[in-house]
């Protein structure tokens, strides 16, 4: 009994494994035999790799068509993960890098550490070191020759010199950084000329898996003309990654400021793909483009490059101007500005000057000098970031809180004995005697009794109101045609009670008649300054600034969107209120301190054949005064609008040479087309 | 008190093929017992376990069928761990009957020296022969640490399924 059951269990469990077995086998069978063909195609095939071939940016071009930013055909060194034999990585940079020397060209390397030994880590690059020691995983205090005794294990360099294992150490580091794979192939160099790149494919025989790859090059035709509103490009960062998400790599490059990084979505083109097909041996045996790469749009900026130009070359030339020729104390120490010119009607920004600038061209070599020159700070987008107190170019404001409110009329005097005795204590002063002025003469003699009193009596509310409605103190919301998204610019401030509380101070009654006069907490951006002046131009209409007239498709055959001038408020009040503000305004520009000032130009308003609107100011600042300057022009038909700073420019008139060299430019040397022009026009 | 034993002995199998199906359902659910990319692989040390309790005929049953549960949950060709399970669980109860003493450490020995043949067989057929590159890497650090992960239950299964062959033991003598 106890054999048979033995038995029948052992039979049972013998059965199981042959029917197991039996399963196996004719799963084995189907293989093989049935399905055989079809899994030595498969073999015979091998992988399959999708690639991403790079889309072309978009071009940055200004208001009429001439190039801001464009691509030019360039070539670049890259590895291919698909062609590179496995362990010939560090022969073939060795070999790339001594062709690449022979040429004089560089090649992509960012290890932070010295070229030859003593090995030791470069300076001012803390950070990129403490990604390296996170790398290595060592700690803080490790030194550079254990970092490369680490690097040098890794990547198996121990048979190189430790000039060639730097070298390649560099390189390996870099690939690992850029994500190197089958599928992001690795850019080794970039923009090399035609001669190194013909050198390197004659030697193709010996240098499997790097290629030559034709690609477009960001160039920037002028890179000194506008440089803070064009912006710059640049090797994407991992936290920027993170942010962009979808659709990006390690080895991209991406918008780093400006409108390069404003409209990097439309900018950027949609990358295609490619299917790289390995056998089994590894290698390839067919390469199809799957999906063309798309290019990014064209930006047709607001800018008129000439127009640009010409103020930048104004601002420069009367700051040094004013170095040369101006007495010590007196605008002598003069060193930086902005001007904006904004179109009246649409709200277009046709000039966004800063000084001191940069080349976009040479950027990143100048870079460590520019960051570390904190003084002058020519990375500085001065027109849309800087802010200023306005001085005297604000009493147009206050001026029209006193009309709308009904506190003046145009023939209400305002006597001026030089000193206001509202408060007995605080004897606020003014420049001179004008004895009963009304609004008009007070605005061509920047009288400060007269807004001292107007101020005061409309109250701080009314001024920050009707201020506000002119476009101080808000943000100026720079459209670029991407819905809510704007160009950065600064809010500013305006003098409030409320601003004054935040931070713990008590709002005095003089501060009212100080914030009257535009000094104070009152601080406001170029762009802001230029905005208010086309608002009184337009008397009380404000459009919102746009840096971008429309976007095209790469071609320019095909407009995607177009810039709509866009209302932001209208005062409802009557707009002859404007009428005393624009003729105080006239009367500056014709015989007030519009007048006085000729600059590097030699020219004033006085004599100007067209009708010009302006207001100088005169900051006061902890050192120097600042010079604020608005200006519009032709008073009867308003169409540009400007506004100049300059810093420690001592007098708001020392920005009149700007602003009229300006409406020179606009007027009297205006190209002929409005019109975009498509690609292969010639332009106008 | 055979039909009894026969009964009691039915329903403990039908018992241990359901939990095995339960570690099926548990080992094949994404994440879940899964630390830093490695997951434990449960059936292996607990038909060992059965195997050493039980003995060579139902290890052996129960062992093919936790093989062909893995079979269903892998990508490998199916019979292949129904065969290597139901010669190891037969191989097992037999050498516990034979040869090895039934205690805990033995049950690691055992279970561990099976999941390591079983991973490093699969890893051999899988990617060892194709020499794809780096293929050591996945080795180390994907089947090297869920066998030591899989022998951490070890200790689980032995006591479970001492406790109830005790049981079942007990039932049928009452």
């Amino acid at each position: 009994m106890k054999f048979s059951m033995l038995k029948t269990r052992t039979i049972l469990l013998v059965a199981i494994f042959l029917a197991i077995m039996v399963a196996f086998g004719v799963r084995l069978m189907q293989m093989q035999i049935v399905d055989g063909e079809e899994y030595l195609s498969q073999i015979s095939q091998g992988t399959q790799k999708t690639q991403r071939v790079k889309a072309a940016r978009g071009e940055i071009v200004d208001r009429y068509g001439r190039p801001f930013a464009v691509n030019q055909v360039g070539f670049n060194v890259v590895l291919d993960r698909a062609f590179l034999a496995a362990g010939s990585e560090n022969e073939i940079i060795l070999r790339l890098t001594d062709l690449l020397t022979q040429s004089g060209e560089s090649w992509i390397d960012n290890l932070p550490i010295t070229q030859s030994e003593p090995f030791t880590f470069l300076e001012d690059r803390d950070e990129d070191v403490a990604k390296l020691k996170k790398y290595v995983n060592v700690n803080e205090y490790a030194t550079a020759d254990y970092v490369m005794h680490w690097l040098i294990e890794e990547y198996g360099l121990e048979e190189y010199t430790s000039e060639e294992a730097r070298i390649l150490a560099g390189v390996r580091y870099e690939m690992v950084q850029k994500d190197f794979s089958y599928i992001t192939p690795y850019v080794f160099a970039t923009d090399i000329s035609i001669e190194t790149a013909t050198k390197i494919k004659e030697h193709s025989y010996e240098l499997l898996g790097a290629d030559i790859e034709q690609t477009t090059v960001r160039e920037y035709p002028t890179g000194t003309i506008a440089p803070h509103v064009i912006g710059i490009t640049g090797p994407i960062y991992e936290n920027e990654l993170a942010q962009l998400g979808e659709g990006y790599n390690l080895d991209d490059t991406v918008g780093k400021s400006g409108i390069e990084l404003g409209l990097e979505s439309e900018l950027r083109g949609t990358d295609g793909t490619r299917e790289i097909f390995i056998n089994s041996s590894g290698e390839v045996v067919d390469v199809i483009e799957t999906k063309s790469p798309e290019p990014g749009n064209t930006v047709v900026t607001t800018i008129d490059k000439n127009l640009q130009s010409i103020a930048q070359e104004a601002l420069q030339l009367q700051i040094e101007y004013l170095q040369t020729y101006a007495e010590a104390g007196k605008g002598k120490e003069a060193f930086a500005g902005a001007a904006v010119a904004i179109d009246v009607k649409t709200g277009e920004i046709l000039v966004a000057a800063s000084y001191p600038g940069y080349d976009l061209n040479t950027y990143y070599d100048d870079y460590s000098t520019l960051a570390a020159d904190t003084v002058n700070n020519a990375l500085y987008n001065r027109a849309f970031q800087g802010t200023y107190t306005p001085g005297s170019i604000f009493k147009p404001a206050t001026a029209l809180a006193g009309l709308a409110t009904g506190v003046i009329d145009a023939n209400s005097t305002v006597y001026c004995g030089q000193v206001y005795t509202r408060f007995p204590d605080y004897p606020a002063r003014c420049l001179s005697m004008h004895r009963d002025i009304n609004v008009v003469r007070a605005l061509q003699e920047s009288c400060n009794i007269f807004f001292y009193d107007v101020g005061y009596r409309a109250g701080i509310e009314n001024i920050d109101k009707y201020a506000m409605a002119l476009g101080l103190g808000v943000n100026p919301n720079i459209d670029i045609l991407m819905g809510d998204q704007s160009f950065y610019s600064a809010t500013g401030t305006l003098s409030s009670p409320e601003l004054s509380a935040s931070r713990g101070e008590i709002w005095n009654p003089g501060d009212v008649i100080q914030s009257a006069i535009g000094q104070f907490d009152n601080k406001f951006s170029p762009i802001q300054l230029a905005s208010y002046c086309a608002t009184i131009a337009n008397r009380g209409t404000r459009m919102r600034p746009t840096l971008v007239r429309s976007i095209e498709s790469y071609d320019m055959s095909q407009t995607i969107r177009e810039h709509e001038p866009t209302v932001v408020s209208q005062l409802e009040e009557d707009p002859s209120v404007f009428d005393p503000i624009i003729q105080g305004m006239v009367n500056c520009a014709r015989i007030g301190s519009g007048s006085y000032y000729s600059g590097y130009l030699g020219k004033t308003f006085a004599d100007y054949e067209i009708d010009v609107a302006c207001k100088t100011g005169t900051p006061e600042t902890a050192q120097f005064p600042n010079s604020t300057f608005i200006a519009d022009a032709p008073v009867d038909d308003p169409q540009i609008a400007v506004a100049v700073g300059i810093e420690k420019g001592w007098h708001g008139y020392t920005g009149i040479p700007v602003a009229r060299a300006i409406f020179d430019g606009y007027f009297y040397s205006q190209v002929s087309s409005e019109t975009p022009q498509q690609s292969g026009q010639l332009l106008p | 008190m055979k039909n009894n034993r026969r009964f009691i002995e039915t329903i403990k199998y039908c018992c241990y093929a359901l939990f095995l199906t339960g570690l099926y359902v548990i080992q094949t659910t994404p994440h879940f017992l899964e630390i830093s990319g490695v997951k434990p692989g449960l059936i292996v040390p607990a038909v060992i376990c059965i195997a050493m309790y039980e003995g060579e005929f139902a290890g052996g049953l129960l062992g093919a069928y936790g093989g062909m549960l893995c079979d269903l949950g892998s990508y490998t060709i199916f019979g292949f761990h129904a065969i290597l399970l139901l010669i190891l669980a037969t191989a097992t109860g037999l050498g516990i009957i034979y040869f090895i003493k039934n205690n805990r450490l033995n049950a690691i020995f055992l279970c561990g020296g099976a999941l390591a043949l079983l991973n490093f067989l699969n890893y051999f057929f899988y990617f060892g022969i194709w020499d794809y590159e780096n293929a050591w890497m996945l080795l180390v650090t994907s089947y090297l640490p869920a066998v030591l992960c899989s022998i951490l239950f070890v200790p689980l299964f032995y006591w479970l399924f001492g406790w109830s062959n005790q049981y079942f033991e007990s039932k049928v003598k009452e």
